[in-house]
């Protein structure tokens, strides 16, 4: 977890957002739905966006793992992802934006110039009650174009 | 934004070094962080009436401020910073907010988002400029001048002639007492639970001589919520806390009959919590508590309380009546009616709704024998505190109430549930318990917006001049879940119940000769609390959808339609502007069943509506896709005037964030039910707008800068509804005068064409 092994004793089935938060402190995945609709417990397995509300404990023994607090390479510096939404002001309450940033740093990692369409497809499964969705976008094409010009 | 912000964090103890108080900053220096670390020894005093209550200068010249009001995610916290910053003459990254927390500061009533600008700041406002009079008073003692020769920037105080020669503030007043009496504006409850106010004795800045409101200052609690390291409510952990969850009747108003929690064995440290009806478990491990839900059997009473669904509307009606007011009534209905050579009676429903917060309710209690400390994410941490200390049996100087950020709500934590569920629960077993609400307690349990029906009887001449306008709402009152009125108080019994009717018709800004609202509040089904622009959003959508049916009966354009009945300069204002952005062109209303697969339309909705008499407009284009019935909402075009501009940034962000929530709130928003109990459990049966779904937006704020600010809250939700109901009239050529416009409602709408 965040390049740490981690060794944790708890049952298998337990969804990894417990052991997260409970058992390793880290607290920026967030629990929403348990349902795995709403994308706020998102982290990043082998790189890949994952709901860990819907991920057991055991599924996840052996991965790679990245929540939020791991996400920039860099402890003194966030990731590109997280200055694009602090410079855009992306957020409201904030709830949601873990799942937000989580998967908008898979998708620039796997197409790293989106259109405007291809950013919307890709967040579709991430809700916000504030509607801040305008600005979510303005970010992400933010943080693609920063990572255009570095 | 220029360079990284940098973050930090603090904590201080308080007095024995029990109380924690976190603090967040961003673009200051470690130094400056230190400096911003008040010490607080022995009691801190909350008396509004005192000016050290407001707040506190530091030696290093850092001001920490208290306040009962909190942040929702719309930028308060920041805003408040700017309104101290600027009558103190400080710059806002030396100003930390405490917010909510019954222990450091003073009852500010209820946060309400529409409040917050116009009252919820007003105090924060007169303390600072009270406190730098203080400290202009206190340097001319210490430079041997007159007041009048000195002046304040910065943080200093300096001679006008020479401003080297000064002192700082720090250096004045450093963690030293103002001992400083301040005047209450009103002391009654009401007075009270609106917001305390001060009475201006010192003159407070105007609007041409601000320096830092009026400028995008970005959010103080943006950074940290983009890092994940801010702390919500839910990252709240507590030494020896357990994690316990509730366990619901089946059906509302159900009586616990037996429970048997034999299963729990298979888990560890799992127990039953119950007091009367209420049930819960607690559980060392978060997993476990969840899994001992599903392990207990519990036997309730069969109930069926509420009304068939389908015939919500027709109940509603026939509902017994609490209250019938009128809230305006100009003029001779019948006359106006009679004047006018165009009829209209049009029935228009609104239906009940979550508040449908990202993460659901959660709150910790620590309660002991003798006294209680809550952390709760409420909207009213001196209410809430009230009502829980009754609920418990404590003394009201025996339990505290720590307010920590929760989910993005709207109103729902006008009361907040799982604090009192904490309460209950820790209570019974004797530990600080955490509970958490699932998705499913959250959708079914939450106190709803109420469903409205709305009749209105109007006429207008020929020539589009409303001669008359009688509108008469039907609606549970949008406060029965507020005063006591907590789900855990009702299930161990004895809960007060609530008294306040709310949600009545805003005010009417047409110039009709004749006009009356009625407001008849009826006995609630389900319990209720504020949702965004409560009672506003409902009258809106049926005074505008029925503005714009009369105007197709008068074969006028909607916007001309609306202009001809407007005498208010703000209002043409808005109304102007937002037909200029969305490059409006004057049609009759156009709907006609010509086989297309995808018809298109245009509507037009605006309101005066909020503290201040914020306006708002709203041109919205749809469209529909004849099969299926799905609305395809295109573009989004809105003009606000809500006066002076706080924080351009800011407002942008709320009105931006208001419009698509309403815009949910139009097209999908609706809570379902049976019999029994609220079926709507989830995402997939309460859906709200999504990423695919938005349209292109442009926002305009008119430019007032020598006009009072006034509410925003609610300015980019209140006209969604009625403007894309519109637009599906001007593409159908038939009113859905029902929400929401779901595609299923639209097919059988566009059937009938």
């Amino acid at each position: 977890v965040n390049g740490h092994k981690k060794v944790v004793s708890a049952k298998g089935d337990t969804p990894l957002l417990y052991i997260l938060r409970n058992d390793l402190g880290l607290k920026g995945p967030k629990f929403g739905c348990g349902l795995g609709q709403c994308g706020a417990c998102a982290v990043l397995r082998d790189g890949k966006s994952i709901r860990s509300c819907i991920t057991t404990v055991a599924d996840a023994e052996g991965s790679n793992i990245v929540t939020i607090e791991g996400l920039s390479s860099n402890p003194s510096k966030p990731h590109p992802v997280q200055e694009a939404f602090i410079a855009e002001q992306a957020a409201q309450c904030g709830y949601c934006i873990n799942g937000m940033i989580i998967e908008a740093a898979s998708l620039l990692t796997r197409k790293p110039n989106p259109s405007r369409d291809v950013i919307k497809t890709a967040m579709d499964g991430h809700l916000c009650r504030c509607g801040t969705y305008l600005r979510i976008i303005n970010a992400i094409e933010k943080a693609a174009k920063n990572g255009k010009r570095t | 934004m220029s360079g990284l912000p940098k973050i930090s964090r603090r904590t201080f103890l308080e007095g024995a070094g029990l109380l924690a108080v976190g603090f967040a900053w961003t673009g200051v220096s470690e130094a400056e962080a230190e400096a911003a670390a008040v010490p607080y020894r022995g009691e801190r005093i909350t008396d509004p009436a005192q000016l050290d209550s407001w707040l506190v200068v530091n030696r290093k010249g850092a001001v920490t401020v208290f306040t009962g009001r909190i942040e929702m995610g719309t930028g308060t916290e920041t805003v408040f910073t700017q309104f101290v910053a600027e009558e103190l003459d400080i710059t806002p990254n030396r100003v930390r907010l405490v917010m909510g927390d019954t222990r450091l500061t003073p009852n500010q009533g209820k946060t309400t988002a529409s409040l917050n600008v116009v009252r919820g700041a007003q105090p924060l406002r007169a303390a600072a400029a009270t406190a730098r009079k203080a400290l202009l008073a206190l340097a001319g003692v210490k430079l041997g001048v007159a007041a009048e020769h000195l002046e304040t920037g910065d943080g200093f105080v300096m001679l006008k002639s020479k401003p080297e020669t000064r002192v700082s503030y720090g250096e004045l007043i450093g963690e030293k007492s103002f001992n400083t009496v301040l005047e209450l504006d009103g002391r009654s409850e009401e007075d009270i639970t609106r917001g305390v106010m001060l009475k201006p004795h010192v003159p407070l800045k105007s609007n041409r001589d601000f320096k830092v409101l009026g400028r995008s200052l970005p959010r103080v609690d943006i950074p940290e919520k983009i890092l994940g390291t801010f702390e919500y409510i839910h990252n709240v952990s507590v030494p020896g806390m357990v994690h316990g969850r509730v366990i619901r009747p089946p059906s509302i108003g159900a009586r616990l009959l037996s429970v048997d929690g034999s299963e729990l064995k298979k888990l560890k440290d799992a127990r039953i919590v119950e007091r009367n009806d209420f049930l819960g478990v607690v559980a060392d491990r978060e997993e476990d508590a969840i899994e001992a839900v599903s392990l207990v059997k519990a036997k309730w009473s069969k109930t069926e309380p509420l009304p068939e669904s389908r015939e919500l509307y027709g109940e509603l009606i026939k509902q017994r009546v609490l209250s019938d007011r009128v809230s305006f009534e100009a003029g001779d209905i019948v006359a106006g009616l009679d004047k006018g050579q165009i009829r209209l009676n049009a029935v228009y429903d609104f239906p009940f709704q979550n508040h449908a917060m990202i993460g659901p309710s959660c709150a910790i209690a620590d309660v002991r024998a003798d006294k209680a400390i809550l952390w709760s994410g409420t909207q009213w941490p001196h209410g809430d505190r009230s009502d829980i200390a009754k609920m418990l049996g404590l003394p009201l100087d025996r339990v505290e109430l720590i307010w920590k950020e929760a989910s993005g709500s709207y109103g729902r934590l006008g009361c907040d549930d799982a604090a009192a569920d904490a309460a209950i629960m820790s209570q019974i077993a004797n530990k600080p318990v955490r509970v958490q609400w699932s998705r499913a307690d959250e959708h079914i349990w939450e106190p709803v917006s109420p469903a409205m029906t709305m009749l209105i009887e109007g006429a207008s001449s020929a020539t589009g001049q409303i001669t008359a306008f009688d509108y008469v709402q039907y609606s549970p009152s949008h406060s029965t879940g507020e005063k006591g009125n907590h789900l855990a108080w009702r299930l161990i019994g004895g809960a007060p119940g609530w008294g306040r009717m709310s949600g009545a018709a805003p005010n009417l800004w047409y110039n009709v000769p004749a006009k009356r609202a009625r407001n008849i509040y009826v006995e609630p089904w389900l319990r209720n609390i504020y949702l965004r622009a409560p009672g506003g959003i409902q009258a809106i959508f049926a005074y505008e959808s029925f503005v714009t049916e009369l105007a197709n009966l008068a074969a006028m354009d909607p916007l001309e339609f609306r202009l001809k009945n407007l005498m208010d300069a703000r209002d043409i204002g808005v109304l102007k502007a937002v037909a200029s952005l969305s490059g409006w062109e004057p049609h009759v209303n156009r709907g006609k069943n010509n086989g297309a697969s995808i018809l298109k339309g245009r509507g037009v909705a605006m309101a005066r509506y909020g503290a201040g008499n914020t306006r708002s407009s709203l041109v919205a284009d749809i469209e529909i896709e004849r099969a299926t019935g799905k609305i395809r909402i295109t573009h989004a075009y809105m003009a606000v005037d809500c006066g002076y501009v706080l924080n351009p940034d800011g407002a942008l962000n709320q009105v931006e964030g208001g419009l698509l929530q309403g815009l949910s709130r139009a097209l999908h928003e609706e809570v379902s039910f049976d019999r029994k109990i609220v079926t709507s459990e989830s995402w997939a049966d309460y859906p709200i707008l999504r990423f695919s779904e938005i349209p292109e937006v442009k926002i305009e704020f008119l430019h007032r800068p020598d006009l009072p600010w006034s509410s925003l809250g609610e300015a980019g939700t209140v006209t969604a509804p009625a403007a894309v109901a519109n637009a599906v009239f001007d593409a159908i050529g038939k009113h859905p005068r029902r929400l929401p416009l779901r595609a299923d409602h639209m097919q059988k709408l566009m059937g009938s064409i």
